[in-house]
């Protein structure tokens, strides 16, 4: 009796002392925390150069040039950059009239973007317009709720990518509004939409809690919110779980801050959308710490 | 409890323990720092050289084909809706070509012209107007059409517009009170239901584009083959020719009522 006391002591105590010491020894405070830098675009309706400076509201802003030096400054500060775009990447100025998407492809590859989804834009030279402009993209496309397979699209566009940055494991997927009404019925041809709540919440769980997931990116072409009910980007967010952020485009929002709502779990979401025409780069810098003892 | 149980139970949990350690990152929400960064020459002071190359030649072959001044302009013709100076600029010279393309193909004339507030792009400048500018403005290739609805679609028609908070418009005069349409006059006389009415639009409206669902089942459908860009880009350069410099006025046609 005496005896099986003392050896529980001793592995008490020990496994306390093993506990203190794991987290009064931890190496350096960089592997105690971690951080991971996300940039990201929306509607950049090929305006590959500046605004004029005759422009009434963005004289100036913007430009391919300009956007990619600012990445690259960022990238030599942060070692741990992921950059998206939600969309409406196509459209806006002879540039798209001339090539039809392909250099706009082509320079964001350059840029090292990760990650974009599809905008109504997209489509406008029609699912054979966007299916010639793919190859130059060197990034992944993303739609998890318009189902490409009965076209020449299917297996070109995912539902969703994972991306191991910093050690950190990080989902994405995308999100398209719907089609009827907005896009002539030749140009989406046999895609399906795909109800987004349904599947947002689908994806996000499948990337949070089967994919174990860090942290969960929607990259969303919704628009940020409306008048009416119709699903928006904010209407999402407050429904949603699994989600950290939602980075957003369509309606062209001009926000001073990405703002921080509360999901249905009462956790924060990020909402962000950087207005239109490239004149903005949305920049969201995450923090992680190791997940806490308290769980176990 | 043998011991054996217990440094089972005890190994099983450090193991546990050790593989949460590894696998889990949780997001400090409270901490994450978010910011907009404006793309302007006060923050980037150089842009890249090697997007710059590469943009050379493409930007060479537009600028060749796209800075020809086609027109001047008195004053900055932007949007606003209700009604804008670019909306009925639009909306006018859309409703004059297509009726001269309707009359020239099917010897009839069209009631009026709507268009959307979407599918006008950017501005058009004071001054100099360039091919350019009329690409950004009406970047889309859709084409001009007629098409003949019924008066009771016209009605659905008219309370869209007044939900929508005023569309690019030409032969409609209208007040909006609470989401409907109020003293309808096309042309010249009051808003007739029982009347079919011919309308100049483009054809991604005419399908049913931008929810514009009551062009659906319309009556009759006349393609005019031309591009919406191209009928601007023929009015600016007619008007030009007439040594006329382009202009436009707020005339009320679509306004809210008090």
């Amino acid at each position: 009796m005496k005896s099986r006391n003392l050896i529980i002591k001793t592995f008490l105590i020990g496994f306390i002392l093993v506990g203190i010491s794991a987290s009064a020894f931890n190496p350096a405070p960089k592997d105690r925390y971690k951080k991971i830098t996300i940039l990201f675009t929306n509607d950049t309706h090929s305006r590959i150069e500046p605004f004029a400076k005759n422009d009434k509201r963005l004289a100036n802003l913007g430009g391919y040039a300009r956007r990619a030096a600012m990445i690259n400054q960022i990238r030599s500060e942060e070692k741990n950059v992921l950059l998206f775009d939600a969309g409406d990447v196509f459209q806006g100025t002879p540039y798209f009239n001339f090539y039809h998407g392909e250099l706009e492809y082509k320079l964001m590859s350059l840029m090292g973007y990760n990650a974009i989804t599809i905008g109504n834009h997209e489509f406008d030279g029609g699912i054979e317009g966007l299916n010639k402009a793919l190859p130059a993209a060197k990034f992944d496309v993303l739609s998890a709720n318009y189902d490409f397979s009965e076209t020449i699209l299917k297996d070109k566009i995912k539902p969703y990518a994972i991306y191991i940055i910093n050690g950190i494991k990080v989902g994405v997927f995308g999100l398209g509004v719907a089609l009827d009404g907005l896009v002539t019925a030749n140009n989406y041809g046999k895609i399906k939409y795909l109800d987004p709540t349904e599947k947002a919440a689908e994806v996000a769980f499948l990337l949070k809690k089967t994919e174990k997931c860090d942290l969960v990116v929607c990259l969303s072409h919704l628009g940020f919110s409306y008048q009416d009910k119709q699903i928006s980007d904010v209407v999402l967010a407050k429904q949603s779980k699994n989600i950290d952020i939602i980075i957003g485009g369509h309606t062209h929002t001009f926000m001073d801050n990405p703002y921080v709502l509360k999901n249905s779990d009462n956790e924060d979401i990020v909402v962000a959308q950087m207005g239109w025409g490239g004149t903005r780069l949305g920049r969201v810098d995450f923090y992680f710490t190791k997940n806490k003892l308290v769980k176990f | 409890m043998t011991n054996r149980k217990i440094i089972s139970i005890l190994l099983i949990s450090v193991l546990a323990l050790s593989s949460a350690c590894k696998t889990h990152w949780v997001v400090l929400h409270d901490k994450t720092e978010s910011k907009v960064i404006v793309l302007d020459t006060v923050n980037v002071k150089q842009d890249d050289a090697q997007l710059l190359q590469i943009i050379k030649p493409y930007k060479a072959q537009i600028d060749s084909e796209m800075n020809e001044i086609i027109a001047y302009s008195d004053l900055t013709l932007y949007k606003v809706d209700p009604e804008g100076l670019l909306n009925n600029f639009i909306a006018d010279l859309i409703f004059l070509k297509g009726n001269e393309y309707l009359q020239k193909t099917n010897n009839i004339m069209a009631s009026f012209c709507i268009l959307n507030s979407g599918g006008l792009r950017n501005d058009l400048p004071k001054g100099a107007i360039t091919l350019r500018n009329v690409y950004e403005l009406m970047p889309f290739d859709n084409e001009l059409v007629a098409i003949q609805v019924s008066g009771r679609n016209v009605k659905i028609m008219l309370d869209y517009i007044a939900k929508k908070g005023g569309v690019p418009e030409s032969g409609i005069v209208m007040s909006i009170k609470s989401d409907s349409a109020q003293h309808v006059v096309i042309g010249n006389s009051p808003f007739d239901i029982s009347k079919n009415y011919t309308i100049i639009t483009s054809d991604y409206l005419a399908a049913g584009g931008d929810d514009m669902s009551f062009f659906k089942d319309a009556i009759a459908t006349y393609p005019l083959s031309i591009k919406v860009r191209d009928a601007i880009i023929e009015y600016l350069k007619e008007q030009t020719k007439l040594g006329i410099t382009i202009t436009s006025k707020l005339d009320k046609r679509i306004y809210y009522e008090k």
